[in-house]
């Protein structure tokens, strides 16, 4: 297959490989302020804690999206296996939420 | 303006939904410009993939802002009625979920017109797979929280009634 047929954007590649960190650091963040009170403490001092989750959650997607997308790699990115990796990251992200606040 | 919000709040998930099986369904059939005849339904199949992305992410946005500004301003006594209802998991299970797992689909509903707009789906197969995976997990998910929702606001019922 020609691989101009796969290869995606730079913008769609680099935003995507951000929003797969985004979302996984958005579980990863959902467990260490709900594990660790002094985080979650720390959080409320600025704001209601989800809006402050949310804030960040957005701008690591925004910033290293902007970011990446100008890198040389993000030229050579397959479109399926960006797909790909979305799909396993909100799957594994979602599976993780639920499981943890089942068990807590 | 709390019932009003809580009118908006769903009503513009539904309206993204949708508009991501639009996406979906218009990338399914996105199709290369074969000859002069057919160039004007394709341009307006990409015209309609650019539409529904975008409708998509504002959308998405209208519901984290009417969702988020009630849960921030308005939540707290909801959740004590669910927390001494016989339906304490409507919140320290499903709307926990709801809550956090929602920065997921926003983000979703983000990228969507960045790879709709960047990308010619008719002729780029990892773009249109990026796309119809993109869009299947908005749904998918949108359709969990318009569930979960709809237990929170019984479990709500439910600890009045008792």
């Amino acid at each position: 297959m020609n691989p101009s047929e796969t290869y995606v954007s730079p913008s769609a590649a680099g935003y995507s490989i951000a929003a797969v960190i985004a979302i996984i650091l958005n579980t990863l963040l959902t467990w260490a302020k709900e594990s660790y009170p002094p985080l979650l403490a720390a959080m409320k001092s600025l704001a209601h804690h989800w809006v402050v989750h949310g804030v960040i959650i957005a701008l690591v997607f925004l910033v290293l999206g902007h970011i990446l997308s100008k890198q040389s790699f993000a030229r050579r990115m397959n479109g399926v296996t960006l797909a790909a990796y979305l799909c396993v990251a909100t799957v594994l992200g979602g599976i993780g939420l639920v499981g943890f606040f089942l068990m807590l | 303006m709390r019932e009003l919000l809580l009118m908006v709040h769903p009503t513009t998930g539904v309206l993204a939904m949708l508009c991501a099986l639009w996406v979906f369904v218009e990338a399914l059939n996105a199709s290369p410009v074969r000859s002069i005849a057919s160039n004007g339904a394709s341009a307006r199949n990409r015209s309609r993939l650019l539409w529904g992305s975008m409708l998509t992410a504002v959308l998405m946005v209208a519901t984290l802002i009417s969702g988020g500004y009630w849960y921030v301003v308005y939540y707290a006594a909801d959740k004590a009625i669910i927390l001494n209802s016989a339906w304490p998991f409507a919140h320290s299970i499903l709307m926990e979920i709801k809550e956090h797992l929602f920065f997921a689909t926003l983000i979703l509903s983000v990228l969507l017109p960045i790879v709709v707009r960047t990308n010619d789906l008719a002729l780029n197969r990892g773009a249109r797979m990026l796309t119809l995976v993109i869009s299947a997990l908005i749904i998918l998910s949108s359709l969990a929280f318009e569930g979960a929702g709809a237990v929170i606001s019984m479990a709500v019922r439910v600890g009045l009634l008792n």
